[in-house]
């Protein structure tokens, strides 16, 4: 139930702000309420709300991200825009790169007739092959153990029946750059790598990439000279398989491990 | 007139004798100097700025260049860099009359010579080689600088 009040020298009713979020994320009581109050709390606690509709005012951008993104919301959504959903959908459905980075779900079709070489997936997560074109899926466990670890993959690499490699360049939009979350400090991983590179121009192409990638530009990188730059661990599987770089890594030793001679 | 109700009597204090120099107040650090339990070098500091990937691999090729000096026996024996992204440097462009936003990595080489030995005027040559190379190095992937800031000052290590 919501109360409306009269804030001093307003012309409009004003409702508190718990009850107009529980009614904009389809809450219905005063749990619901409550329940909201506490996951988006304000400063004042109340929103100006004229009778034209209430405002949106800066900082409840939020309010979209109450509505699950795999959840019944998002297949009542679907069914009435006549969408069909994930893994059910026939091909032609979707363009031929598609990206959902809030379930972090990578589905990329790639339509093989028109490339004229029939592509399998090498080494790139798991694959089913639907009416003739190229299903992939994330579900696999390797990207699921990368999953919150600041990195979205931005090449698939296929490899045909001639074992030529193609790889295809994975788009890259605002919603992806969200997903970087690496730590800023190299010694917050506990595990480092040096990843040493065969010549000086392979690093700069390292560096190219790392800034050209949304997802790895923040990742923590130390430059200790022979073409060598030491990063978290947990990054070098994905450098090379899914970036594509080469080098040789070995572990970083940390000086807490060291033997105690200095 | 002072009068004497003024002055503390644990004033001044007493100055500790050198064989308890080692509990001595850290500002009756002249004792410790004396006995030579330090040594001079020179505290190189400089604003390396560190904006994309160009800088990025300019900063790398001055890390190569420090690390290389180890081998030239002039007490290159360490140096220290900051994370990119840690420090903001603002200076003021006179041409065009605003001030310039950096971000700088600051590199801080300690090199083994004092500035006040006779070597120093070798070691003086070393820090202008290694600020040319600096700004070859920003020259040379295509982000010239127009000023890198390189100081140098005395410091003293204790042993």
């Amino acid at each position: 139930m919501t109360t409306l009040f009269r804030r001093p020298g307003a012309d409009a009713l004003c409702v508190p702000r718990c009850d107009w979020i529980a009614g904009r994320a389809g809450g219905r009581s005063v749990e619901d309420a409550a329940k909201n109050r506490r996951k988006y709390p304000t400063r004042t606690g109340r929103v100006f709300m004229p009778f034209g509709g209430p405002p949106r005012p800066i900082g409840t951008s939020l309010l979209p991200h109450c509505v699950p993104q795999d959840g019944p919301a998002r297949r009542e959504r679907d069914a009435r825009h006549g969408r069909v959903p994930d893994g059910q959908a026939p091909a032609a459905e979707y363009g031929p790169l598609r990206l959902s980075p809030h379930s972090f779900r990578v589905t990329a079709i790639t339509d093989l007739r028109e490339q004229g070489v029939p592509l399998q997936v090498d080494r790139f997560l798991c694959d089913s092959v639907f009416r003739g074109k190229l299903l992939m899926t994330t579900s696999s466990k390797k990207l699921k153990a990368q999953r919150g670890r600041g990195f979205v993959p931005t090449v698939l690499e296929l490899q045909d029946d001639k074992g030529i490699t193609r790889r295809i360049p994975l788009p890259q939009t605002g919603s992806i750059e969200r997903m970087s979350s690496w730590k800023r400090n190299l010694h917050v991983y506990q595990q480092q790598s040096a990843l040493r590179f065969s010549s000086e121009d392979k690093l700069d192409e390292f560096i190219d990439g790392v800034w050209s990638d949304p997802s790895l530009r923040d990742m923590p990188r130390a430059h200790v000279g022979d073409n060598t730059v030491i990063v978290p661990t947990e990054a070098v599987e994905l450098l090379r398989d899914l970036c594509g770089f080469e080098f040789v890594d070995s572990p970083v030793v940390p000086a807490a491990c060291a033997p105690p001679r200095r | 007139m002072v009068s004497n109700l003024l002055i503390p009597p644990w004033f001044p204090p007493p100055a500790p004798r050198l064989a308890d120099k080692r509990s001595a107040p850290l500002f009756r650090y002249s004792y410790v100097l004396a006995d030579g339990e330090h040594e001079d070098r020179t505290r190189v500091i400089c604003n390396l700025p560190l904006r994309n990937a160009r800088e990025e691999k300019a900063f790398k090729a001055v890390i190569a260049f420090v690390r290389n000096q180890q081998e030239e026996g002039i007490g290159v024996t360490g140096y220290t860099f900051s994370a990119s992204d840690t420090f903001y440097g603002y200076w003021w462009d006179g041409d065009r009359g605003r001030w310039v936003e950096d971000k700088i990595v600051l590199l801080m080489i300690d090199y083994q010579i004092s500035l006040g030995d006779p070597e120093a005027r070798s070691l003086s040559e070393q820090i202008s080689d290694l600020k040319e190379k600096i700004a070859a190095a920003y020259k040379h992937y295509g982000c010239k600088q127009d000023e890198v800031w390189v100081v140098s000052n005395p410091i003293s290590r204790y042993l």
